[in-house]
């Protein structure tokens, strides 16, 4: 085949395999609370 | 003098009109030179140039070269053109057998189709030259009259599809233009 002039040297790297991750939770929020100090000497 | 283009980096396979030949068993192979078998998977351009003064001429064996195919200073690699080829007159044909026009694909043994490209791809105006290639779409009209295998073979063995209207697989599996001037 006649491919013209060549003008461009190119290395093609093959696009990767698609990888489907496993949808990860989102960590529930915990409520975070003031301690509470309980009162001495009880 | 051979230029020197520097080589950018694409991720991807290129894709390019092509014609192999459909052999017994399903088989794809090279049309007109070599008559290499295909594997459905990967292919490896080695060189079976021999460079005589006006001309070339066919290597008893293959080789490779020590920069890997294809080289600028050579002709080997896997070939195939940005555009479909147009059918050419055919005293032209018996020099460039190639400019066929597609809808002749399954009227014989050649059928055309679109090649990916990879690895260390020459990109010309009209086409390129690749150091890896494989078959991923064919052309096989209904009324399809192959010689020594059918359509049916060759999807099985290459898992690839065979689409029976032209248009239908110009519009889906069309090579992306590549830009082959960025740089020129």
């Amino acid at each position: 085949m006649h491919i013209g002039e060549i003008v461009r040297e190119v290395e093609v790297v093959p696009a990767a395999e698609p990888v489907f991750e496993q949808p990860v939770e989102e960590p529930h929020e915990v409520p975070v609370t003031e301690p509470v100090l309980e009162p001495a000497g009880r | 003098m051979i230029q020197d283009f520097g080589r950018d980096i694409a991720v991807g396979g290129f894709r390019g009109y092509r014609w192999w030949r459909a052999a017994r068993g399903g088989w794809l192979e090279s049309p007109w030179y070599g008559r290499a078998r295909w594997d459905p998977h990967e292919n490896r351009a080695r060189c079976l140039v021999l460079h005589r003064p006006r001309r070339w001429i066919r290597r008893r064996q293959p080789v490779d070269h020590a920069e890997g195919p294809p080289v600028l200073g050579c002709d080997c690699g896997f070939y195939a053109l940005h555009e479909p080829p147009t059918q050419a007159p055919r005293e032209t044909q018996q020099i460039f057998p190639w400019q066929t026009s597609p809808e002749l694909s399954g009227r014989g043994p050649l059928v055309f189709g679109v090649g990916e490209a990879w690895g260390r791809v020459l990109l010309g105006t009209h086409g390129w030259r690749s150091e890896y290639c494989r078959a991923i779409a064919l052309f096989v009209p209904k009324d399809a009259a192959l010689p020594f295998t059918d359509e049916h073979s060759i999807a099985a063995r290459y898992q690839i599809p065979i689409i029976r209207d032209l248009d239908a697989m110009l519009a889906e599996w069309a090579p992306e233009r590549p830009n082959v001037l960025r740089s020129a």
